[in-house]
């Protein structure tokens, strides 16, 4: 019956010793540098290949529609001598459609190369938002900073930076997904 | 006597954990999911707001009864019968509408979207466990509700795959859908599917 005390008081340090350790690690500043993130993390590289490659097809095939345009000017410019003016003014015409056909396609593509890059950036930073948010709940963090290098973290102690530790998870995570 | 109490105590908490729970009535369980945010989580990506649901089987058996009057032996068929498949409600919305009102600029742009909700879903959404085992979708639903609602919701039905509850978490993504959000990735915890709540039907 006397021990109950003594087991009573046991607890209650322990308890509080955990307590301190808990509020001093959820009080700390803490960052992680988002470029560093976004360049150490495996899947920006492969999303990164993934859409040049996309963007290099889609740009190769207004280039190719460009460059037989062009031939067409070209033949043009060696026959209209021959021509009557009627053939002339009806391949001026023709050639005057192609060019406002290929410049409407060549903005759709623009369009889409555009709203392709958007995509794959997104697409992991939404992994990287998701992780730090796990991480910092994990981790029983108030708030985690995202310093991007344009100084709006002017200073940090070594031991502030999770950049690190966020990229080896995160790329740990990924390596678990499917391709 | 007082140790023996805390030790009951102990022994009843203990014994209370990994129980599913059990609700009287369909709202109640409804609400309780509504209000949990493993069963009922939400991204705002660019502005949308993607919000996934599970469901537990009791609310298909629910569904299924339609408040009719039946036997234990009927209802445990048919949570036989629905416990072998997942139940996932996904809504997306953008400033509380449907996303066919509020994305397509053109006609050309909302037939390709209607195109992509109505057919395509099974090749945009996708459920894998932590270990790369892909679980196939069985199906999903889409109904049109012409602007009607505030979210574009949609069902998806996975089979229930023992193997890939082996993690402590799988994985329910969603592709883009041209609305420039990237892949959308929901973690759900596997726990809530093997202790899913449960309802009262007698």
């Amino acid at each position: 019956m006397k021990k109950l005390p003594v087991l009573v008081s046991g607890i209650a340090i322990v308890i509080s010793i955990l307590s301190v350790l808990y509020i001093k690690q959820s009080s700390e500043l803490v960052y992680i540098d988002v470029s560093r993130v976004l360049d150490g993390y495996t899947r920006t590289k492969i999303v990164r290949a993934e859409f040049e490659k996309k963007a290099e097809l889609l740009n190769s095939n207004v280039d190719s529609l460009v460059a037989n345009w062009r031939e067409e000017i070209k033949a043009y410019e060696k026959d209209r001598v021959s021509m009557s003016k009627k053939e002339l003014e009806l391949k001026q015409q023709l050639l005057s459609n192609k060019q406002q056909q290929i410049n409407s396609y060549q903005q759709a593509i623009q369009k889409q190369i555009q709203e392709e890059d958007q995509k794959s950036t997104q697409t992991v930073l939404n992994d990287i938002n998701d992780y730090v948010k796990e991480y910092g709940e994990q981790h029983g963090y108030r708030i985690i900073f995202g310093a991007s290098g344009g100084g709006n973290i002017m200073f940090a102690s070594e031991g502030s930076d999770l950049t690190e530790e966020v990229i080896n998870g995160l790329n740990l995570e990924f390596e678990a997904l499917p391709e | 006597m007082r140790y023996s109490l805390i030790f009951i105590l102990i022994i009843a908490a203990l014994s209370s954990c990994g129980h599913p729970q059990r609700f009287n009535t369909e709202e109640e369980l409804v609400n309780f999911i509504q209000e949990n945010s493993p069963f009922n989580n939400t991204k705002i990506v660019n502005g949308y707001e993607f919000q996934l649901e599970y469901r537990p089987s009791d609310l298909l058996v629910a569904q299924h009864l339609n408040g009719r009057a039946t036997n234990d032996s009927i209802i445990a068929a048919l949570r036989k019968q629905y416990n072998k498949q997942l139940y996932f409600n996904l809504s997306i919305s953008k400033h509380q509408k449907e996303l066919l009102s509020v994305v397509p600029n053109s006609m050309q742009e909302f037939s390709r979207l209607n195109q992509t909700l109505s057919f395509g879903m099974s090749n945009k959404v996708h459920l894998y466990s932590k270990q790369k085992d892909t679980i196939e979708l069985l199906d999903y639903n889409y109904p049109r509700l012409y602007g009607m609602s505030r979210a574009t919701s949609m069902m998806f039905v996975f089979p229930n795959d023992f193997d890939a509850l082996k993690d402590d978490y799988i994985n329910f993504s969603i592709e883009d859908l041209g609305i420039q959000t990237g892949e959308i990735r929901f973690k759900i915890p596997t726990s809530l599917i093997k202790n899913q709540p449960t309802l009262v039907f007698n």
